[in-house]
């Protein structure tokens, strides 16, 4: 019997199975750690192996995710330098048309190791410290309660030193409203970590006193720099500060650009073009010997390119505005050193830049956007209620909320009045999503249902009947509050047709049959032509009703369809 | 020897079977075959698919209407050396990307994608991006942009006229643009104030555009609106609205906002301080701890120089200590008196939280139209 080569006995063959198996098993976990979290798409978005993510962590690590300000330049080191509802930001998810389900863009990180600190840059709140839920929570991004989370990820559950820093304009409007915003939300960003913002353009429209109590609360260095804008005195607020974070020393100075500052008004105010006050605030900034420098820039792109190109002490050079989908690359600015990078509006998403003790790859950039799959911090939603019961405790008359009177003359009724000759339409109308508007501000129908918005402007604006819309402030004889007006509760019949005392007076006989006629006339609002589409985007616009944009009228019609009298 | 050799063949068979299965197991969803780098500092291009945005990724369509439609075609080439994968990613919302002919492009080859906008917005200046989802390892996603200008039949160069902090003694002069795109001569032929209530105090003026400054804004002509605020305003906010009418046919009513802030013209402002109420907050203090905060008495207006304050007096003064310093005037238009308060680490715990029970702190003013400034402080001393 022929013998082969090699004879293997038995036990040979067990050892050479447990061999072959080790090996698989060696290759299998030799790979595993390198898993990337994302690719599981129904994973949250940052979510790291339990493995990893622990063994990152460290005693040191936790210490320097708090970074340590070392200095911020005190007043002789300054230079002396003589601005919805429901709010909502909302964006579109992929398109299916031409998609392909596995073909998706890297989740935020991939490839990353642990930095030696990440710099956290939003800008441009513009309002929006919440999605308001009018299309969905799931459908929109934004908001002060999802960044908590993103940032707490990055902080506890990744172990990073993490820096935050902010480019302005927390509020976009004027009034008594945006004033407790802002207030709240410079509270907020306290409570985040932030290490410096930037005072911007539109929140340097509202009253010095009220922006003063919200960017210096107290006796404690604020947060809050500018090079070139300071309020009161400069030594309130620091044109440059340096911050210590993961063995990193950042210097960060922050500035208006000068197509803001030429418009700044109050004698309350000291400010200077940018230039002038960057220049001594960087020889200051310079002489800390700092790791790593970045520009805020509140400022048309342009005009902070060109701060990069004059002043070439920054490495990084930040800016916010533009599209409300921002690009998830840095952009090397021609003729200087630093790279530029624009956090887009709305504060949808965060912009996320690590730096890395790595000659081959010393900085890489992430966008991450501050979606649904982020979920809400308890201490954020505090904040939120605060500010809800803040404006409930102002009352209308408190937030300077006047009605506007109608140039008519006429007065709101009621859609209960309206229904007694228009019953089809009345019957239309109380099966729509309008006939319980301002419900859905006293109990909000989804997972921020306990704060209740109905003493909010923002969100009154559209879910009451006799108010403007756009302008955020009630008309005359329109909703003043659940018991003072319940007739105007709801979106009603009124808000797209006028207000119909006059018209109601006539049909009861008051007038001649022409003026009845004319009343009747004006009261109607045509489909054809688009008076009808116009006065519908009022609120359905395409913060708070994206859908309606792409859906088109045509679409929201048939919902609401009814035409005149039984 | 044989099982020596038999070791070996065994180890290379295991390590070739465990990187093969690995390999099949995770390359495609979870281990990236190459990391990707999620910088845009570009590095040399290597082999593999490369998707390219023919002409460019960003067209500037100049400028259009507001809520006009509009659309571009972009041509997305392959220009590398591998299929290229691509599909519709994520659009900004006033944004619609057309559908792909071909999701597959072989080296070399190209496909078109539309992208329709909608001009819908309250800026002239208009930017909004779509995605296109790639397996190019360096360039996922695409991003196309059209940026552009959205101009109007009538435009404000601002939205509003906000004035900010304003003097109650002193005229304020504010100036808004209103340009018009298509008219060539535009006049104010009426205009109001929708409250009728301070209509005497703001009174308006309008100047015409040259042709020059029209045209440095692009438009055909246009009219400057000259605010000029009376003094006498009530302290407060200023919420108003002027309606202005134009010599445009059919072209509705423009409505601008005013709004603003009357403020006494001596004031305080600083740390912890609620200036509309005059209110300073001390906060909650420990008994027989110190405490001190410095604030700022502040004077501007048309008297600002010929102002003097002077403090007389404290209540409770077994609580309460004040000293007025020398005035600061590093700002040209703003005096600021800084005012040290003290709280007595002897004061026993009480809550001074409410009107009727706010600690005070009163001034002499030699303002003429100010001439007493009395000032709350808010604490709450605790065991």
């Amino acid at each position: 019997m022929p013998r082969s080569c090699i004879q293997i006995s038995q036990p040979q063959w067990i050892a050479a199975i447990a061999i072959v198996l080790a090996m698989l098993l060696a290759g299998c976990s030799a790979s595993a750690p390198v898993t990337q979290p994302a690719a599981n798409n129904s994973a949250p978005l940052l979510a790291e192996p339990a493995s990893t993510a622990s063994s990152e962590r460290s005693p040191a690590d936790t210490k320097d995710s708090q970074p340590q300000r070392i200095h911020a330049a005190s007043p002789n080191q300054a230079s002396t330098a003589t601005s919805p509802v429901a709010d909502a930001a909302t964006e579109l998810p992929a398109q299916p048309a031409g998609n392909s389900p596995k073909l998706q863009p890297p989740p935020p990180f991939t490839g990353w190791a642990k930095p030696a600190v990440a710099l956290f840059i939003t800008g441009q709140q513009l309002g929006y410290i919440e999605p308001c839920g009018c299309t969905g929570l799931e459908n929109q991004k934004g908001g002060l309660a999802r960044r908590h989370t993103l940032l707490r990820q990055l902080r506890d559950d990744r172990g990073w030193p993490v820096v935050a820093l902010d480019v302005g304009s927390q509020v976009r409007r004027y009034g008594r409203q945006q004033e407790l915003k802002f207030q709240h939300t410079a509270s907020a960003l306290r409570t985040l970590g932030y290490s410096s913002v930037v005072l911007g353009a539109s929140d340097l429209k509202l009253p010095v006193g009220e922006l003063f109590s919200g960017t210096n609360p107290d006796d404690k260095p604020s947060i809050f720099t500018a090079a070139n804008v300071a309020l009161l005195g400069r030594e309130f607020q620091p044109p440059f500060q340096v911050i210590e974070s993961g063995g990193k020393k950042i210097g960060m100075v922050g500035v208006l650009g000068d197509s803001f500052e030429q418009k700044l008004t109050g004698d309350e105010l000291q400010h200077q073009p940018a230039l002038d006050g960057l220049k001594n605030s960087c020889r200051e900034l310079k002489a800390q010997n700092c790791d790593y420098h970045v520009l805020l820039a509140h400022a048309t792109p342009d005009e902070a390119r060109s701060i990069a190109i004059e002043i070439p002490l920054f490495d990084l050079v930040v800016c916010a505005g533009g599209s409300s989908l921002p690009s998830n690359e840095m952009e090397a600015i021609e003729g200087s050193k630093s790279k530029f990078v624009n956090v887009s509006h709305k504060a949808m998403h965060a912009g996320v830049v690590g730096l890395f003790d790595d000659r081959s790859t010393p900085i890489r950039y992430a966008v991450v956007p501050l979606d649904a799959q982020l979920k809400d911090s308890p201490e954020m939603l505090e904040l939120l209620a605060n500010y809800q019961a803040q404006l409930k405790s102002e009352g209308l008359e408190g937030l300077g909320l006047k009605p506007q009177p109608l140039p008519s003359g006429n007065q709101f009724v009621g859609s209960e009045t309206c229904g007694e000759c228009h019953t089809k339409a009345m019957a239309v109308w109380s099966k729509t999503t309008h006939a319980h508007a301002t419900d859905s501000l006293v109990h909000p129908p989804n997972s921020r249902g306990k704060i209740a918005r109905h003493y909010d402007p923002e969100c009154l604006s559209c879910h009451v009947t006799g108010w403007d819309p756009q302008k955020f402030i009630p008309l005359a004889s329109g909703y003043l509050s659940l018991t003072a007006t319940p007739k105007l509760q709801h979106n009603g019949c009124e808000n797209c047709h006028g207000p119909g005392s006059a018209h109601v007076a006539a049909e009861n006989g008051d007038g001649t049959d022409s003026q009845r006629s004319k009343l009747r006339a004006s009261m109607r609002l045509p489909v054809a032509g688009g008076a009808a589409e116009n006065k519908c985007r009022e609120c359905h616009d395409e913060d708070n009703s994206p859908d309606f944009g792409h859906k088109g009228f045509a679409e929201y019609w048939k919902k609401v369809e009814h035409y005149g009298k039984d | 020897m044989k099982p020596a050799l038999f070791a070996v063949v065994s180890l290379v068979l295991g390590v070739a079977i465990g990187w093969v299965s690995t390999c099949v197991e995770f390359a495609r969803d979870i281990l990236p075959q190459q990391p990707v780098p999620a910088t845009a500092v570009s590095q040399p291009h290597k082999s593999g698919p490369r998707a390219e945005v023919v002409g460019g990724e960003l067209y500037d369509f100049g400028q259009m209407n507001r809520l006009a439609k509009s659309n571009h075609r972009f041509q997305i080439k392959n220009s590398g050396d591998a299929p290229l994968e691509i599909s519709l990613g994520h659009t900004t919302c006033k944004c619609t990307l057309g559908t792909l002919a071909k999701n597959n492009l072989e080296p070399g080859e190209t496909t078109d994608v539309t992208l329709e906008w909608t001009a819908k917005t309250g800026e002239s200046e208009f930017e909004q991006s779509a995605e296109i989802n790639t397996n190019d390892p360096e360039q996922n996603p695409v991003r196309l942009v059209i940026r552009g200008k959205v101009i109007d039949t009538l435009k404000p160069e601002e939205p509003s006229i906000t004035l900010n902090d304003i003097s109650a003694n002193e005229v304020t002069t504010a100036r808004l643009r209103v340009l018009a795109y298509e008219a060539d001569n535009l006049a104010v032929s009426s205009h109001t104030w929708v409250k009728p209530d301070n209509a005497d105090r703001l009174q308006v003026s309008f100047e015409p555009l040259s042709p020059e400054q029209a045209a440095a804004s692009k438009a055909k002509s246009g009219v400057v609106v000259v605010l000029s605020v009376q003094p006498g305003l009530h302290l407060g906010q200023i919420n108003e609205v002027l309606k202005i009418n134009f010599n445009i046919p059919d072209q509705e009513a423009l409505e601008i906002p005013l709004f603003g802030n009357v403020i006494s013209d001596v004031s305080i402002a600083g740390p912890g301080v609620a200036t509309t109420r005059l209110l300073v907050n001390l906060g909650t203090i420990p008994a027989g701890s110190p405490c001190k905060k410095t604030v700022f008495v502040t004077v501007k207006g048309p008297y600002r120089e010929q102002t003097s304050i002077k403090l007389v007096g404290v209540t409770p003064d077994n609580e309460l200590q004040a000293t007025l310093g020398s005035p600061l005037r590093d700002s040209p238009r703003l005096d600021r008196y800084p005012l040290t308060i003290e709280l007595s680490p002897a004061t026993r715990p009480v809550a001074r939280t409410a009107d009727e029970n706010f600690g005070h702190i009163n001034f002499q003013v030699t303002h003429p139209q100010v001439k007493e400034l009395s000032i709350k402080v808010r604490y709450i001393v605790k065991e």
